[in-house]
């Protein structure tokens, strides 16, 4: 059989050349299969939904004092870095480099800021539950930011626009709060303008749109959106390649957290990944299940959910979590969506180019993965024609980058 | 022949003991707690080849103390990892025979035939307490290579460290009823099957590398409860080290192992943690 | 007691017993609805599930609503363990799911989370006099 399919892609693609001339790109043939499966991956952009545990979320003036801050150096130690030295808007929101080493060496890459609202889990280990309080990690690690919340209080409240911008977004003194609730005011207004970071869509998304609608009317054979050589890629990420196990939905991701056989050690010892990544959220203050949760007093979502507990409803996935032999050393699978801007890639960053991930999953080292049953990851042994067209699928997949813009007018009166 | 093998054998251990120090009366020590932990002997550790570079033998002792441990079981793709550390602390290494050449030839070694020579010839040099550990499903077990390593055994009166279905299981204990089988992952299979297979078997051991359903938040499942309450005598832990980062997992899962072992009474949780890896070790290397 | 007074109580002690019965009924009686997801029994248990939406979604939490009853009619009130596999892989959900009794036979359980495509077997298990009664669901996602 994967023969057959080998020799149908590898006889497909000595046609290809003639294809690729003509103006018009054919649709390939798909079977039910393969369209649920196409269908199973948009639509996109994804309807805008609020974060409930910010009460911040979705607020105009809070994504322009969150857009501020996240370009705001004063949040680090020393000035040193803003969200945006690593984050940058011009790099997807990402370093481009491996391992970041402007402040002091770390051990995970920086990743992309894209499409990040309304996600289950957050950093490589899944040590937050919500994008708030993943904003606040950086601020409180020594080798990043290292925010001296004391000094920045200080700052702040002595800056008067701040202050007042501050106060007309969020109704509170600066200067009255502990710095507990300046930390996770600060987050979630970090969080709000991050929730605005989005790819539009890409072409994927419009061959997808077109592949759905042709289903519902008569269908086209001609014009598609995607090359031929690019289905030819698709057809290997949702069929052979089973990439779809992990990398699924309109997020091209499952939110969850596996193991592929990357290397967890670090420069000093080991990087556990999902597994403290647990055990820090069972102790995190900061979690849903704190006190910080704005949906907390949501009681009646609460029943419908059955929860007759204390437990808010969003934070259910959080509560119901185990911790697994099988998480040590997991990471999450993260989102393909303009995955060609994103290099390094892995946990680690130790993956240069889209190519280099493709030959990765080509030759997997089975050995280093744990099965009992039939294998979730199993070595693709592609041929360099299959390669390609993979990489040309996957490039497919990048959509316009859109962000928040600065929209001064909003504090025209502290100014 | 078996007479000769075994009467090398118990030369070899002779010589292993006299040499690496009174192995046998810390087989038989009664466990003391060190800074309050209770003792541990963790049936399931590979050291293979790339975990040897990666983790040196002082290193992985290090770790394996760090983690409580009175003993560890290893078994390793090459054996020379376990050789490596059994020289390293004799006193805390129970040396177990993989019959692995190397990481990768889990479902090829019971077709290379060449695997039973490598086997007795190891087994005639060195000192192992079981084989394994091995994997294996449904008939293969009954090839000519798994029907010469469960001879093997016999003759070195070892255990077989054996991770398969409960049919390969089976099928050994046909070949040989006075196997002495400690089943890896307690076969992925759940509390009652492995019940049924407890009872049928009385030479048959089991681990739970791997395994977590038995305990959620440090409270033991009411189902392994009673599998345990049943069995105390039959049950024991591991971790399963299947790639270099894995062994800095020990310390990890030794912490978990006393959360939920904490949740039984204590003659069990002891019988689990330690002794009843005591009395295997202490069977096998008498 | 003259008698229109006396078909006054006898008429009030009808409803009462027609209201009492009612009552009674309703609480005792376990009734099963019509087109759940699974409806089926089980042993001595009849069971109905049904998921918080369909199609379900691949990553997402769900939760179900059960309504469990013994085939005598009576209501099932002891514990539901669940879990979810994918047999193919032998591997669960990375979540452990909970439920609470609403009323006497009807619970909500929540924690279901399935992360992968594929078939899925959601088990759940209930104890009575009688022993451990194993209820599996096979679905593909």
């Amino acid at each position: 059989m994967r023969n057959a399919i080998k020799l149908c892609i590898t006889l497909c693609l000595v046609f290809l050349p003639a294809v690729w001339a003509t103006p018009d790109n054919e649709t390939l043939d798909y079977d039910t299969h393969e369209l649920a499966f196409i269908r199973s991956l948009g639509p996109w952009p994804p309807v805008s939904k609020k974060d409930e545990s910010n009460r911040f979320s979705q607020q105009e003036d809070a994504i322009e004092l969150g857009r501020q801050l996240f370009f705001d150096r004063r949040l680090s130690l020393n000035n040193t870095s803003s969200c945006a030295d690593c984050h940058q808007p011009d790099l997807a929101f990402q370093d481009g480099v491996a391992l970041n080493t402007a402040l002091a060496p770390l051990h995970r890459n920086t990743t992309s800021l894209l499409n990040l609202a309304n996600r289950p889990w957050y950093g490589w280990g899944g040590e937050h539950d919500s994008l708030w309080s993943q904003s606040i990690r950086p601020m409180l690690a020594t080798a990043e930011m290292h925010t001296d919340l004391s000094a920045l209080q200080k700052v702040l409240s002595q800056d008067s626009f701040f202050q007042c911008a501050f106060q007309q977004t969020t109704g509170l003194n600066l200067a009255d709060l502990t710095q507990q609730d300046l930390l996770v005011t600060i987050g979630k207004l970090l969080a709000s303008y991050q929730e605005t970071i989005q790819s539009g869509k890409s072409r994927f998304d419009l061959f997808r749109d077109q592949l759905v609608d042709a289903e519902n009317t008569s269908p086209s054979q001609k014009n598609a959106i995607l090359t031929a050589e690019e289905q030819v890629g698709l057809k290997i990420f949702i069929g052979e390649g089973r990439c779809t196990f992990c990398h699924s939905g309109a997020h091209f991701s499952n939110g969850e957290f596996g193991d592929i056989g990357v290397s967890f050690f670090t420069a000093n010892g080991i990087d556990k990944g999902r597994y403290d990544g647990i055990k820090a959220l069972r102790t995190d203050p900061y979690s849903l299940l704190g006190r910080y949760n704005d949906a907390t007093k949501n009681s009646n979502d609460a029943k419908e959910q059955g929860n007759t507990e204390t437990i808010p409803h969003n934070a259910l996935r959080t509560s119901h979590l185990q911790l697994l032999h099988r998480n040590w050393g997991e990471f999450k699978v993260p989102s393909l969506r303009n995955v060609g801007q994103t290099a390094p890639y892995m946990h680690n960053g130790s993956i240069s180019t889209l190519m280099d991930t493709v030959d990765f999953y080509s030759e997997l080292d089975e050995e280093r993965l744990h099965a009992d049953g039939e294998k979730i990851l199993r070595p693709l042994h592609l041929t360099p024609i299959e390669k390609d067209s993979l990489q040309a699928f996957l490039l497919s997949l990048s959509g316009p980058i859109h962000a928040a813009q600065e929209k001064p007018s909003l504090f025209s009166q502290c100014r | 022949m078996k007479s000769i093998n075994k009467t090398l054998k118990s030369v070899s251990l002779l010589g292993t003991l006299l040499f690496s120090g009174s192995f046998l009366q810390s087989v038989h020590a009664e466990a003391l707690p060190s800074a309050g932990l209770m003792p541990l002997i963790d049936t399931h550790i590979h050291y293979s080849h790339d975990a040897v570079y990666s983790t040196p033998p002082k290193k992985a002792i290090e770790i394996l103390r760090e983690a409580g441990l009175q003993k560890a079981f290893v078994s390793s793709s090459s054996d020379k990892g376990t050789q490596l550390l059994y020289a390293e602390a004799p006193d805390l290494i129970v040396p177990v025979l993989r019959p692995y050449r190397k990481r990768g030839e889990t479902s090829t070694w019971l077709h290379d035939e060449t695997v039973p020579a490598m086997l007795e010839e190891l087994l005639a040099n060195n000192t192992y307490a079981g084989i394994g550990e091995f994997h294996v499903y449904g008939k293969d077990a009954n090839l000519p290579v798994i029907r010469r390593t469960v001879e093997l055994a016999s003759e070195y009166g070892i255990f077989l460290h054996l991770h398969g279905d409960s049919d390969a299981v089976e099928y050994v204990f046909e070949q040989d009823k006075d196997a002495r089988i400690l089943w890896a992952h307690s076969g992925f299979d759940n509390p009652e099957d492995v019940a049924v297979m407890l009872e049928k078997y009385p030479n048959l051991t089991a681990d739970l590398a791997f395994r977590t359903s038995h305990a959620y938040r440090g409270k033991v499942d009411e189902d392994w409860r009673k599998l345990f309450l049943a069995y105390p005598d039959r049950i024991m832990i591991g971790t399963d080290t299947y790639t270099p980062e894995r062994w800095y997992y020990v310390v990890d899962h030794a912490e978990w192992s006393r959360t939920w072992l904490a949740d039984l009474p204590t003659d069990v949780a002891e019988q689990i943690g330690y002794k009843n890896a005591q009395n295997l070790a202490a069977w096998a290397l008498k | 007691m003259p008698w229109t007074q006396l078909s006054r109580a006898v008429f009030l002690r009808a409803v009462l017993w027609l209201l009492s019965l009612v009552v009674t009924n309703t609480v005792m009686a376990c009734t099963l609805p019509a087109g759940s997801d699974i409806n089926r029994q089980e042993g001595e248990f009849l069971i109905s599930v049904q998921f918080d939406k369909q199609p379900l979604e691949l990553g997402a939490l769900h939760s179900i609503q059960a309504i469990i009853c013994y085939a005598s009619g009576q209501a099932y009130t002891g514990e539901i363990k669940a879990d979810a596999i994918m047999p193919a892989h032998n591997h669960g959900m990375n979540y452990q799911p909970s439920f609470t009794m609403t009323s006497p036979g009807h619970y909500t359980g929540t924690g279901f989370v399935f992360h992968m495509p594929g078939l899925w077997r959601l088990r759940l298990t209930l104890q009575s006099d009688n022993g451990k009664q194993l209820i599996e669901h096979d679905f593909v996602l």
